[in-house]
């Protein structure tokens, strides 16, 4: 009797079970190995760009942009315009016992290329107990103190809660204005969402700030790293570069126009390439210091002059002895350096005996306006913070770093000045004849401008684009 | 009412005298847009010695109840509940790397034998010995990542789209080969699912965190190959049983 079939078919005798059983479980170790034969496509492997390219920056964008094509057996050469490479990572030696970190050191989320790179080169972090203090109403107080305060509700709206705001672009100022935040919340507000993103609370758009909150893929955390400092870890990491980088060599004409990019630097000595990226920072676009032959085309020079890009200092302060709780890393909210931070903590310095004041937009010119007595402003307002005159009177050297005025640079970071739509990054990012590329922070157009892993990740896109167009 | 009532019981009746399914197999998922987020990462992690593949291999357990239709024609249908897991892993400078992507899926088999549409096949409680199959299915596609001790699903899952639901057709072939004390059919059997809308929008941002070169957050096709051996448990009704045994003697 047939269970399944009633129709005459005869049920299977032992032989035909073993034959078709053994057919059936053969069929089924071959399939995988048949599927996997189905070679499926990989734009980086199958890749027919076996061209030359020359990267103009030999910040973490270029240097990661050149680290990648090399891997893919493309030719490049890195071209830096200072004498070390790095960018905006950069480090102070010999201040303290640690090297003083002077332009991006801390590591926003784990979720990012960055972090990556760093666990592998063996950083290791922080421990993330360290705290926030904030100077409000002529005190220091810590998060919590601060949380109790009557208006702290507004605050946390026009800051953690913009990724819900509906209103027009507006400045942030302007937002804490209409939100009905009380003045002596102002300074706490200007540095949190201003200061902290390379620029003040008058320049900086609401939507902007909404933009990054919505589209940040990186994660919360907030990282540094203890057994080294960034500057020093690049050059571990990207040390197989060395014969690929030319230091000292100012790009100052990108020629496109031929079969073949001609790139010129400032001594006259010129070199060829099928495609260049241009990773220099958006400051030395914006002042025209790099020559395109011929012009750029209209929508890149009004993406360059529209995205934000303000100044920014930051200054070291060396002081005999530490002042502040160890165990707190950065102070918010002064008016002559909206954000101090402490470098040195959690471990990092076995002294933890250095400030350095984060100064960036309105609050710089302020600060340089005040030329030979801006150290003292700053001992002043610390010394007000602690309410002793110890910050002064421990005080020790300093050392300022322009970042505004260094005409490599122009400014620290990128950021959406109000009613300046999201596309201009994008537009930014587009590369001209597929012959010149753009990377670098200002040009990522998917929330993580301003970061170090933003600018890799800038890198990434242009060498797709190179890849695919080929 | 009514309606309703006679038509939840004859649902009752059909399980009742339905047979239960259990399929475990081995599954490949061809999604090329999803695969170029693993070529990114790996391409943009240079400094990796272990590479992350793209999701392709994978392993799927399915439950089912296979109800009768037309037995004389050899339809059944099979309502079935299915999971599919693959996996990705990688470790590197002693952090470990994993990528996944759970596929819950609900689908309506329709199983025939070609030969029934033609003239009778007079089938038992399970069909004949060779069938065919066409499914429609529904999927919720559910990924997870975690770099180190970076679980990205604790970052975003509340805040962002990080589940999406999409729909399927399919079809394959299957051959039951053996009868176990007349109670269990063993079955292997083999298919295709086609999902033309597989979408999930932040898929990609799992495996390459921030994303700037556009990578797919929708798989034009993806395809799905499975492979399986299927138990069912016969159970016919006396009634049913007498009925089958009926046919057969005629």
């Amino acid at each position: 009797m047939d269970i399944w079939e009633q129709n005459g078919t005869q049920e299977m005798n032992r032989k035909d079970f073993l034959v078709k059983s053994t057919l059936g479980v053969s069929s089924l170790f071959v399939l995988p190995y048949f599927l996997q034969s189905c070679k499926r496509e990989n734009l980086y492997e199958d890749s027919n760009f076996k061209g030359s390219v020359g990267i103009v920056g030999g910040g973490i964008s270029g240097l990661y942009a050149a680290l990648m094509l090399k891997q893919a057996g493309v030719n490049v050469k890195v071209f830096e315009a200072s004498n070390n490479i790095g960018g905006r990572i950069k480090s102070l030696s010999g201040f303290s016992d640690f090297n003083v970190p002077l332009g991006a050191f801390q590591t926003f989320g784990r979720n990012s290329v960055w972090c990556d790179l760093l666990n592998a080169n063996g950083a290791s972090f922080v421990a993330t107990d360290l705290q926030q203090n904030y100077f409000f109403n002529q005190n220091l107080i810590s998060k919590s103190e601060l949380q109790n305060q009557a208006s702290y509700s507004i605050l946390e709206e026009i800051t953690d809660g913009l990724e819900n705001y509906s209103g027009s672009d507006i400045p942030c100022s302007s937002y804490a204005q209409v939100a009905g935040l009380p003045n002596d919340f102002l300074t706490i507000h200007n540095a949190l969402t201003g200061n902290s993103n390379g620029t003040d609370a008058t320049q900086i758009g609401t939507e902007g700030l909404k933009f990054v909150r919505q589209h940040w893929q990186a994660g919360d955390d907030v990282l540094t790293i203890s057994n080294t400092d960034l500057q020093s870890l690049l050059e571990v990491a990207f040390g197989s570069l060395t014969n690929d980088i030319s230091l000292n060599t100012r790009i100052s004409t990108i020629s496109y126009g031929g079969a073949k990019v001609v790139l010129s630097d400032s001594d006259g000595n010129t070199s060829e390439f099928d495609k260049v990226i241009v990773t220099a920072p958006l400051g030395v676009l914006k002042a025209q210091l790099i020559n395109f032959n011929p012009d750029l085309p209209p929508q890149h020079i009004q993406a360059i002059n529209a995205i934000g890009f303000d100044k920014g200092i930051r200054v070291a302060l060396k002081f005999n002895e530490r002042f502040w709780p160890d165990n707190v890393s950065e102070f918010v909210g002064g008016t002559v350096a909206p954000q101090y931070f402490a470098p040195g903590a959690g471990g990092v310095s076995l002294t933890n005996n250095v400030l350095v004041a984060d100064i960036n937009g309105s609050y710089a010119d302020q600060f340089e306006a005040l030329g030979a007595d801006g150290i003292a402003a700053i001992l002043s307002e610390l010394d007000a913070m602690f309410n002793s005159d110890i910050p002064s009177t421990t005080f020790v050297s300093s050392h300022i770093e322009n970042w505004g005025d260094n005409d490599l640079f122009g400014g620290v970071k990128s950021f959406y000045p109000p009613q300046l739509s999201e596309e201009v990054r994008t537009i930014l990012s587009t590369s001209v004849l597929n012959k010149v590329f753009f990377a670098g922070e200002a040009t990522h157009f998917s929330g993580h401008h301003g970061t170090i892993h933003g600018a890799m990740e800038s890198s990434i896109r242009a060498i797709q684009k190179i890849f695919e167009n080929a | 009412m009514r309606i309703l009532a006679t038509i939840l019981f004859n649902l009752l009746v059909k399980l009742a005298i339905s047979q239960l399914s259990l399929s475990m197999g081995y599954t490949n998922l061809n999604a090329s847009e999803w695969d170029e987020a693993f070529h990114q990462y790996n391409f943009s992690h240079p400094w990796n010695e272990q590479k992350l593949t793209p999701l392709i291999h994978g392993y799927q357990a399915k439950l089912g109840y296979l109800l009768k239709i037309k037995p004389s024609r050899s339809i059944y249908l099979k309502p079935e509940f299915g999971f599919n897991r693959y996996q990705s892993k990688a470790e590197n400078f002693g952090e470990t790397a994993l990528m996944r992507l759970d596929i819950y899926s609900l689908h309506a088999n329709l199983n025939f034998n070609p030969r029934g549409i033609f003239r009778k096949a007079n089938a038992g409680p399970i069909g004949t010995r060779f069938f065919m199959y066409t499914n429609l299915g529904v999927h919720l596609l559910s990924p997870y990542s975690q770099k180190g001790d970076f679980i990205y699903n604790d970052q975003f899952e509340k805040s962002k789209e990080t589940r999406s639901l999409a729909w399927s057709f399919g079809g394959g072939i299957g051959y039951r080969t053996l009868l176990i004390a007349k109670k269990i059919a063993v079955t292997p059997y083999a298919g295709a699912r086609i999902i033309p809308n597989a979408y999930n929008k932040n898929l990609p941002y799992y495996v390459a965190g921030g994303d700037q070169t556009y990578l797919q957050e929708k798989a034009r096709m993806a395809l799905i190959w499975d492979a399986n051996i299927e138990f069912v448990w016969i159970f016919p009704s006396k009634k049913q049983k007498q009925a089958d045994y009926r046919n057969l003697k005629t």
